[in-house]
């Protein structure tokens, strides 16, 4: 019995100094690291699918087959699936998966932006059907953004709530749509052309504070326009070949997925800053990104052909050193 | 023979004495309501040095606000749990699921309408119990139940936005009837008015408001589709009091008023990104010194505006503690001051005291 017991007390012991030392080794290495430069991002979660179905029916694992559109709003992640058009819901609190809507039925070719406001309802760009569709929450349709005559191949949407209105970007007629709450057009920021505040052939579209961003697949490459249809500014040239997607965060730093060779770029003030990924399948390696999202300091990228969303936290810079007077 | 006479009573014998055991067990239990179970402290808003106006009462979640007199729990019960615990393993609580409208009724039965549990939540606070209310006709439940509201011979009327029509309920929950089958293209809110023995209902996709008479005749419609006076862009909640109806209209930002008969008064609220601002509004209502209450749930408000439309005081905030809201929905205000915000995706409806102009 006592022999028993001391064996207790030394296993108990052992664990307990184990533990420590486990603990003391990460609180070192993290010291180590904020002393060195700080990586604007920092990969930590890959959602490559998710437990679908109830008790009743069984419940399976389904795996995403090309995720090409992502959106989040706190731990609803919304994910369109090019392999089987359709649109799911994931919960990260239950790690459940919802199918939302079965896209085959709703619309004509490919989906390649979904935008989810904050009351949880979500757009989605019909980009072959000429259309914008916003949906509640539960997936009811409640309104179509579409004009025959100026609105052709909408591959980006956005959303100004204070100004109530809906921006969709358009990659045939390279211009951005202005629409109301009531769904009519309003006006339009840009026009084709190589021009600055002109684009040819728009990819993608993002909101930042100070602008709207416009990533094109030629011409100038990224373009700052201002809300009100100026040009403010555009990127550092010959950085980026394909930008296929583009966020930005309240820091003013610009994300850009460029298509071409898997990685994402990071710029500060329009000057390129980082370059994050290559090609692969590993964490923080891509293979064809197809739509970025920022929300709650973790950027989401669509990694369509690995078949995953992975999700980077976003490291704020850091604070700039004040200059003491003497 | 014998043998097997003996059988069947002994087989037939066990269920009789469990239920009788149970129904002993039933009529001992006395249950009573409570709003605050887990003892939050007393929020109020506005915060000091300034005169307090609202109260934190507490939280509807379901079950949990459910609590025995005794703690002693009865034979029969203990049983029950013992069996229900062998069949089907742990047992799954009632709870709210998300909440999307509230309405307390004369008696002060509060009822809840669930949009994920396709339910009313009715909360008694005399007999201290909750029951789930599904069936919206002989062998039809409801699937996305929204407004509710009570007529004058006291039955409960349930907008279902899905089934497209308004149910009519009897005090035992049971399914009595309903109107608008096939008039409407996507009802929410509903409102009634006792004097005038009309019923008012929002129908979001067909962007008007459709008054019935008591028995469920269609008598006039309410505006059409625009952002003018008296236009709606998607109208979801609306409240009727002192012979002023209010309808929430959503898209277009904005709260209106209008008289007795239709005509539009004013409005409250715009667009904007500010505190006060009306981005996304949904729940409104109007309590006995007429102020307006506004859920907005673009960024997870309650906003309280006077009558004639001065922002007066927000509560809220995203967020999961006493006073925050995550996508809040419904509003209902009670003959007791008693102010409930239905909290959709926080699985509750939240309790304030309104505690008077003075």
């Amino acid at each position: 019995m006592n022999r028993l017991a001391s064996i207790f007390f030394v296993s108990a012991i052992a664990i307990a100094t184990s533990g420590c030392a486990q603990f003391n080794n990460i609180q070192r290495t993290a010291a180590d690291n904020s002393v060195e430069e700080p990586q604007p991002i920092v990969f930590w979660e890959e959602i490559d699918g998710g437990a679908e179905g109830n008790v009743v029916v069984g419940v399976d694992h389904v795996r995403f087959i090309r995720p090409v559109a992502v959106a989040a709003r706190g731990n609803f992640i919304y994910v369109v699936d090019a392999g089987n058009d359709l649109l799911y819901r994931y919960s990260r609190d239950f790690g459940k998966l919802t199918t939302l809507k079965d896209l085959k039925t709703i619309v004509a070719g490919e989906v390649t932006d979904i935008y989810v406001d904050r009351d949880l309802s979500f757009y989605i760009t019909d980009t072959d059907g000429g259309r914008v569709l916003h949906f509640d929450p539960d997936g009811n349709l409640v309104q179509v953004f579409e004009d025959r005559r100026n609105l052709a191949r909408p591959v980006s949407v956005i959303v100004d709530e204070g100004r109530g209105q809906i921006l969709i970007a358009d990659g045939f007629n390279d211009d951005v749509m202005i629409f109301n709450r009531l769904g009519v057009l309003q006006g339009a920021i840009g026009a084709r052309g190589i021009e600055a505040g002109e684009f040819t052939n728009i990819q993608a579209m993002a909101e930042g504070p100070d602008g709207i961003y416009v990533a094109c697949r030629l011409g100038h490459r990224v373009q700052v326009m201002s809300r009100d249809g100026d040009y403010i500014k555009s990127f550092e040239e010959n950085t980026v070949t394909f930008p296929l997607a583009i966020v930005v965060d309240r820091d003013n730093r610009a994300y850009v997925a460029d298509y071409l060779d898997n990685t994402i770029k990071v710029y500060v003030d329009g000057r390129l800053k980082d370059r994050l990924g290559g090609s692969g399948s590993g964490p923080g390696r891509f293979n064809r990104i197809t739509d970025l999202w920022l929300d709650e300091g973790l950027l989401y990228v669509a990694d369509s052909l690995n078949g995953r969303i992975q999700v980077a936290r976003i490291i704020p810079p850091p604070p700039e050193q004040e200059e003491v007077s003497p | 023979m014998d043998t097997r006479v003996k059988n069947r009573v002994k087989t037939g014998f066990l269920p009789w004495l469990v239920c009788c055991l149970l129904i002993t067990g039933c009529a001992e239990t006395h249950s009573v309501l409570r709003y605050n179970p887990t003892g939050e402290q007393a929020y109020v808003w506005p915060s000091a040095p300034e005169t307090p106006r609202y109260r934190y009462i507490g939280e509807l979640t379901g079950e949990e606000n459910i609590q025995k007199d005794n703690n002693e729990q009865s034979f029969g019960r203990k049983l029950l749990g013992w069996l229900a615990g062998i069949v089907s393993g742990k047992r799954k609580p009632t709870v709210l699921q998300r909440p999307q409208g509230v309405f307390v009724d004369q008696a002060g039965r509060i009822y809840v309408s669930d949009v994920s549990r396709s339910a009313v939540y009715v909360f008694d606070e005399e007999k201290g119990t909750l029951s789930v209310w599904e069936m919206a006709g002989k062998n039809t439940r409801f699937v996305t139940p929204v407004g509710m509201t009570e007529d004058a011979a006291g039955e409960l009327l349930v907008v279902d936005a899905e089934l497209g029509y308004v149910v009519r309920l009897n005090q035992k929950g049971e399914p009595v009837g309903e109107f608008g089958k096939g008039k409407f293209k996507r009802p929410t809110g509903i409102a009634y008015d006792a004097a005038g023995g009309r019923i008012f209902v929002a129908d979001t996709h067909d962007n008007n408001i459709k008054v019935f008479d008591e028995t469920g005749n269609l008598q006039e419609t309410y505006g059409k589709f625009g952002e003018g006076d008296g236009e709606f862009n998607s109208p979801t909640y609306i409240a009727y009091k002192n012979n002023q109806l209010y309808v929430t209209d959503t898209l277009n930002a904005r709260i209106q008023i209008f008289s007795d008969n239709g005509k539009f008064i004013r409005s409250i609220g715009k667009r904007g990104l500010y505190v006060g601002n009306l981005p996304r509004p949904k729940g409104v209502a109007v309590d006995q010194d007429s102020n307006i209450y506004v859920v907005e749930s673009y960024y997870d408000y309650l906003l309280i505006f006077s009558n004639k439309g001065e922002f007066l005081l927000p509560i809220g905030g995203s967020g999961s503690g006493v006073g925050e809201f995550y996508l809040p929905a419904g509003v209902w205000t009670d003959q007791r001051n008693r102010v409930f915000v239905a909290d959709a995706l926080n699985g509750r409806v939240v309790i304030f005291q309104y505690l008077g102009e003075a």
